[in-house]
């Protein structure tokens, strides 16, 4: 359930409240790293773990909401939690719009907090998961001679092999050679398969 | 011991008629002017002195006022008294003067003074002058010989009436019982203390009489120091004292007066205002005017009927300094008593001064009393004005306080969240298995942290709302604004604003009161912070900036990027209760200005060029050396 080598990182201004959470997070055996402002988040190279961002709304400079602009603008996968002394309404509303796991007020309690960091930190796992298994299934993709990738989407759109060889002008023994290599480029034991795995490619490149 | 001495003086006069007077009376024409007559006077004196000096004046004064036919006079300072020596004499004689001088003049009638010069005279006068007649004046009447009374020589007396001596001092001083006569040892001095014994003899007083003659001075100074008690002293003179030096006999009375335990009375009057108390004294001026009367009788032919003139040539004459220095009661003095040196009493001399000096004392005191009474109440209402001030100022200060009751919330909040965090995460080291006691501790250091941080803001709030006096003390600038940061911070982060701050380097400390001044910087603070929550402002700063512009003043400003101010409203920003916020009271700026301006400061506002408004507060320095 825990991953023990995710790292929760804490960006606030406040150099009490920053150390007070670190050791909060240190304390459910989690790995916490204090930043003291967004930039110095921004200027870092994040680890390739599962990580999860507490961030305070407020500070001078470039502030949290500056931040997850940024953040996701660059495209990082890092799951947001805000804490704030005085949050407004419109504020959370934006922070959530924008994809922030969720928006504590302070004072919390530790466990909503760390529940959150929890299920941040899972959240985050599964996504870097799945971007795995996407960044795999793309890169198979690219295995693929343009041929394939033509008798691919042809298979993947539910067409018969004769209509693909009718539509290809090739015979069908042609199109079933071919259709074998795809499944074993895509690593891919059944049709089913192999439309999930083009969907979640689709889907991602659909998303971006 | 009371032998008579008697002490030679002065000389007499000689008169010469001459024949051409005779002839010229024979002639007797209606317009005859007659010719002038001439005598001469050979004193025994040397030349300047005091009482002789007066009496030559007096001389000569009557002399020429001579209706009938005009007198010329001459006068020779024998100076006897100092030189006694016959050799001396000779040489006066023969080479230098009568002889040359006056065998060549004719002279009329010569006047003698003094007891040396008449001797001289009785020896020498018929060598030097022939039959001109001579008029010899001493202190004790000469003998002449037969020879000479044929030609015209009279021998008359010093006018001294010494008889009155005793019986004044008794008189004056009944307790008296012992009497000093004080005198020198030249021929004269014998002489004129020898008059006096024999007059002091004639009196029946209660005194023993001791006679201090033939004495050097200094010894005579010693004595007189230590008389006996109801001792008197009568100071003939001493024109010569045992040691053969020669004195003016005035000088050595005056310090034997001052040396003296015992009042010191005199003999002629030229003692008179230089130490005695006073006495009988032959006064110099009509001893002057009887020679005169005698050489003119003389000059005529008249007779000469008396030797001694006494009458009126003496004087009771007293010194007023004296009597009240010897306690004398002015009462006691005979009838007719001349008082001299009467120092009159300040009043009567300088009374109009006197009034006026107290006219302007009072009046000069009255008005410092009106300006003391004037500076106690302008005190009382200082005080008063800064009594009101502080409590305007702590009104204002409670009210800025509520406007960022939320800010100072989150201020505490920050810290409580904090420890709460602290506290918890203590709590999971402490149950994990296996517990980690070190990470525990760790924690809980945070929770102190916290704790502190929470009583700091606790302390600011507290000193902010706190009633003090007004206190000045050295401030450090950065404190001063750390302190206001603290406060204001969480009103910023709620209205989006960021709060900055510049202090130059080496910002010397201020002098001033520390709540009034952190009131100025939060009233200013929260007016920049407010100015902007209208604006739309994605920009939305507040900078505080402390600057030494001049080497006496540091100037704080505090600058918004706010809706400004409208024109011509600089100055009006000021009033109290002048506002644009719907919940505001306008004191802050009003009172804002008051506290810097007791501080010697100025506060003023400017519009800035782009956007919003910056206010500048001046505090000056108070240099080290200045404390």
């Amino acid at each position: 359930m825990i991953i023990s080598d995710a790292v929760v990182f804490v960006v606030d201004d406040d150099s009490l409240v920053r150390d007070s959470l670190e050791q909060l997070v240190k304390s459910v055996g989690l790995k916490a790293f204090t930043v003291p402002s967004a930039q110095a988040f921004l200027d870092m190279e994040l680890p390739d773990k599962p990580c999860c961002l507490i961030l305070d709304i407020r500070m001078p400079g470039l502030s949290g909401l500056d931040l997850q602009d940024e953040l996701m603008r660059r495209g990082a996968l890092v799951p947001i939690i805000f804490i704030t002394g005085h949050g407004t309404v419109p504020m959370s509303v934006r922070a959530m719009k924008a994809g922030a796991m969720d928006f504590l007020q302070k004072p919390f309690e530790d466990q909503e907090l760390l529940d959150l960091v929890h299920h941040a930190i899972d959240q985050n796992q599964q996504a870097r998961e799945e971007q795995t298994e996407i960044d795999e299934i793309e890169q198979r993709l690219r295995s693929l001679t343009s041929r394939e990738h033509e008798i691919l989407v042809l298979v993947t759109a539910g067409m018969l092999n004769k209509q693909i060889g009718y539509d290809l002008k090739v015979n069908e023994n042609t199109v079933k050679t071919h259709r074998a290599r795809i499944m074993r480029k895509m690593e891919v034991g059944s049709l089913a398969e192999l439309v999930r795995a083009t969907e979640k490619a689709n889907i991602h490149f659909n998303k971006k | 011991m009371k032998r008579p001495n008697t002490i030679s003086r002065y000389c007499l006069v000689l008169i010469i008629l001459t024949a051409a007077l005779c002839s010229a009376a024979n002639i007797s024409a209606q317009n005859y002017k007659p010719p002038s007559k001439r005598v001469l006077a050979i004193f025994v004196f040397k030349q300047s002195m005091p009482w002789p000096y007066q009496l030559e004046r007096s001389l000569r004064a009557a002399l020429t006022t001579n209706p009938s036919y005009p007198i010329e006079l001459d006068v020779e300072f024998a100076d006897q008294l100092t030189f006694s020596k016959e050799d001396y004499l000779a040489k006066v004689i023969d080479l230098y003067s009568y002889k040359y001088k006056y065998s060549k003049q004719k002279v009329d009638l010569v006047l003698v003074l003094g007891d040396e010069s008449a001797n001289l005279m009785l020896e020498y006068g018929r060598v030097l002058f022939g039959d001109i007649p001579v008029a010899l004046i001493t202190i004790e009447q000469k003998k002449l010989p037969p020879a000479l009374l044929k030609l015209n020589i009279v021998s008359l007396m010093w006018g001294f009436d010494l008889t009155k001596m005793g019986p004044l001092i008794h008189d004056l001083l009944p307790k008296t019982r012992n009497l000093y006569v004080i005198s020198g040892s030249s021929l004269t001095d014998r002489k004129f203390k020898k008059l006096t014994a024999e007059a002091l003899d004639e009196f029946d007083g209660p005194f023993t009489t001791h006679y201090l003659d033939d004495l050097v001075v200094e010894d005579i100074f010693l004595k007189v120091s230590q008389l006996p008690e109801n001792s008197a002293i009568i100071f003939l003179t001493i024109f010569r004292d045992a040691s053969g030096r020669s004195f003016v006999p005035r000088d050595i009375m005056t310090q034997v007066s001052e040396k003296a335990n015992a009042p010191t009375f005199g003999v002629i009057d030229a003692y008179l205002g230089r130490g005695i108390v006073g006495g009988h004294l032959l006064s110099a001026e009509i001893q002057g005017r009887r020679y005169a009367e005698i050489a003119k009788k003389m000059l005529s032919g008249t007779p000469l009927t008396e030797s001694i003139y006494k009458e009126n040539a003496n004087k009771m004459m007293f010194d007023w300094r004296q009597l009240k220095r010897w306690s004398i009661d002015v009462d006691r003095l005979p009838t007719g008593s001349i008082i001299r040196y009467r120092q009159p009493s300040v009043w009567v001399d300088h009374k109009w001064t006197i009034v006026f000096i107290i006219v302007i004392i009072a009046t000069q005191s009255i008005a410092l009393l009106g300006l003391i009474i004037q500076r106690r109440r302008s005190n009382l209402a200082k005080a008063e004005t800064q009594r009101l001030q502080d409590e305007r100022a702590h009104t204002s200060r409670v009210l800025a306080m509520g406007e960022i009751a939320a800010s100072l919330a989150h201020e505490l909040n920050q810290p409580l969240s904090a420890i709460r965090s602290y506290a918890q995460a203590a709590q999971r080291f402490l149950t994990n298995s296996p517990a980690e006691p070190n990470e525990a501790g760790k924690a809980l250091a945070g929770v102190v942290a916290g704790n502190r941080r929470a009583e700091e803001v606790i302390k600011r709030i507290r000193m902010a709302l706190k009633k003090e006096p007004f206190k000045r003390a050295h401030l450090e600038v950065k404190d001063l604004i750390q302190d206001v940061i603290v406060l204001v911070r969480g009103k910023a982060d709620e209205k989006n604003t960021s709060l900055n701050i510049k202090l130059t380097s080496n910002l010397p400390p201020l002098f001033g009161d520390r709540i009034q001044l952190q009131q100025v910087l939060l009233n200013l603070i929260i007016n920049g912070i407010e100015a902007m929550t209208d604006g739309d402002g994605d920009h939305r700063e507040v900078f505080v900036q402390a600057i030494r512009e001049k080497p006496d003043v540091v100037t704080i400003s505090v600058r918004d990027s706010g809706i400004g101010i409208a024109d011509n409203q600089e100055t009006i920003l000021f009033d109290a209760f002048y506002t644009t916020k719907p919940e505001g009271m306008g004191m802050g700026l009003s009172i804002s200005r008051s506290i810097i301006e007791d501080h010697g400061g100025r506060l003023w506002a400017t519009k800035n060029p782009e956007k919003g408004t910056t206010f500048f507060f001046t505090v000056p320095i108070i240099e080290e050396n200045k404390k």
